[in-house]
């Protein structure tokens, strides 16, 4: 798909490409953040048990 | 006789192994959310700005369509390129006055169609708008959405620039609950969007396949919307989910713009929201019905039919059976071989341990915003006896101690059968806890409900009771029960950033 000529379908005034940019930039840093958050969570987890283990886990 | 025992016992451990299942594909797919940035499609996109028609069904809409339509005129897009038809399905209210008011305010941007005969459902309602939208060729893209939905700003082009990859026929957006002042319900609703939007629909865009766009906020190319036949589904109660999988089974993508951000009111009662999930559950077993011929079967263009996606799928939807089955195989095991019922019981809950602390605390990162404000909801989300057996199977030392102590602290002498009891109860809680969330819908509507009902959610759990409603909507279906739309109330309350 593309414009149509000669319409008002021009990009919001900030400048598309600059936004665009910046907000997709912003994006792949939050997703990249996402996985360390996951890998932390996995270690809470992991840490978790092995307390179970070594000092919760006789009735 | 002894062969058959062992037959049953093996059998019976094996119900309740299949109980861990949903756990670990839950686990499954919360990690692939974690992987979410190796499938980013932000290469394939530009600054897009098609010309959009938005189609806003409306019945009986008047507190809340006024208000979306201002927002959609402040959305940050070209002006010219955006027209609103507000698709009015003979409402009985003042929505036709607001309607029309609208588009005298907004000339040529806002167009108001009535249907004089209506309550045939959503599907029907868009089919009226989409004949009007395609009737000339200014659309290049279609949004759909809902009259109570709050747009962002941006969440409209950071939609639209994934349309600029012509591989791509449906964008859909996140969207948030954004009711204020909100309840109990809608935090428990909160939390769960954070899992089931933010984390699911990364982790299915991993798997390359979505399973839903989100009815409130589902754009798609005209292009696509004319493969499928230029219609919405409306055989069934999931008519987005029916748009979402032919998309896909057309050869075109879906993608999830999770920094797309979009702002709806949810039920803030048991009744409201039982009725609106009601209909999902329902149109979601129509759906599995209806695509029977594509579960577990892989096929080229698309990866409705893989492995991970089936189990996804079923995994959600057969939740309830998985847990009934459990529970009465561990309730049959425990008169049987109340050892083995122990060590099975065990393994279920470990699992369960496992998968609450991973994907409760993953879930609240993902979006802290909101789990700032939902973060008791989240821990609760099991129910508070769930997570108290969460804790006992986490803890034993500690909680037999505790127990020891209140026994004594009572003056009741501790004895086994104290602890057979305990077994035994907390076997039966596993599908019980459907029960329990189910009798706060049932006293809701009574004097003491005002506190009743929340009680009930708290203790039973609002997991267990989104179980409780797929349930009723197998029973539903397999009475063949009418097929009915029934409106989720919107009273206009949604705060979302200006």
């Amino acid at each position: 798909m593309s414009q149509p000529p000669g319409e008002d379908t021009g990009p919001p005034a900030a400048g598309p490409e600059r936004v665009f940019s910046a907000e997709v930039d912003d994006a792949v840093r939050y997703e990249r953040g996402l996985a360390v958050k996951c890998a932390c969570c996995i270690l809470l987890v992991a840490l978790v048990l092995a307390a179970r283990v070594y000092f919760f886990g006789q009735p | 006789m002894g062969a058959a025992l062992l037959g049953l016992k093996v059998l019976l451990v094996g119900f309740v192994m299949l109980g861990a299942l949903p756990l670990l594909v839950a686990n499954y797919q919360f990690l692939l959310a974690g992987l979410h940035f190796r499938r980013l499609h932000y290469g394939k996109c530009r600054p897009y700005f098609p010309r959009t028609t938005i189609l806003i069904p409306a019945w009986n809409e008047e507190s809340v369509i006024g208000r979306s339509v201002d927002r959609l005129m402040r959305l940050d897009y070209p002006r010219a390129a955006l027209r609103v038809y507000v698709v009015d399905d003979a409402s009985t209210d003042r929505t036709p006055e607001v309607a029309a008011a609208k588009a005298a305010e907004y000339p040529g941007r806002v167009v108001h169609l009535r249907r004089d005969r209506g309550g045939e459902g959503k599907a029907a309602t868009l089919n009226h708008g989409l004949a009007a939208a395609l009737a000339d060729d200014w659309a290049q893209a279609i949004l759909i959405m809902d009259s109570d939905v709050i747009y962002e700003r941006s969440s409209l082009r950071r939609m639209t620039r994934h349309l600029a990859d012509p591989g791509v026929g449906s964008v859909t957006a996140y969207i948030k609950e954004g009711s204020r002042p909100g309840n109990y319900l809608t935090r428990f609703i909160g939390y769960e969007y954070i899992t089931a939007q933010a984390g699911a629909r990364r982790s299915q865009e991993v798997l390359g396949v979505i399973a839903c766009l989100a009815g409130g906020a589902q754009l798609h190319s005209r292009a696509n919307i004319e493969a499928i036949g230029g219609q919405i589904d409306h055989t069934t109660l999931a008519e987005d989910t029916v748009t979402t999988f032919e998309t896909q089974r057309a050869g075109r993508q879906v993608v999830f713009e999770p920094h797309a951000t979009v702002w709806a009111e949810e039920p803030g009662s048991i009744v409201g929201l039982w009725k609106q999930r009601l209909r999902w559950a329902r149109g979601n077993i129509q759906v599995t019905r209806r695509f029977r011929h594509i579960w577990f079967r892989p096929q080229p263009g698309n990866r409705l039919g893989s492995v991970s996606f089936g189990l996804l799928w079923f995994c959600l939807l057969l939740l309830p059976v998985f847990m009934i089955l459990a529970s009465a195989s561990l309730i049959t095991l425990f008169f049987i071989d109340y050892q083995l019922a122990w060590t099975a019981f065990h393994a279920l809950w470990l699992t369960n341990v496992i998968t609450y602390l991973f994907i409760t605390s993953f879930t609240l990162t993902i979006d802290p915003d909101v789990g700032r404000h939902t973060w008791k909801e989240a821990l609760l989300f099991p129910g508070a006896v769930n997570v108290a057996i969460l804790v006992a199977a986490l803890l034993p030392g500690p909680v037999s101690w505790l127990g020891h102590q209140l026994l004594a602290a009572a003056g009741i002498p501790y004895s086994l059968s104290w602890v057979r009891g305990v077994e035994l109860f907390t076997y039966i809680w596993l599908a019980a806890c459907m029960a329990v969330a189910f009798l706060g819908k049932v006293v809701e509507s009574t004097r003491p409900g005002r506190v009743l009902g929340p009680l009930f959610v708290y203790v039973g759990g609002y997991g267990p009771l989104l179980c409780a409603i797929t349930t009723a909507a197998y029973v539903k279906e397999l009475r063949h029960a009418e097929v009915r739309w029934d409106k989720t109330e919107k009273t206009g309350k949604v705060a979302a950033p200006t």
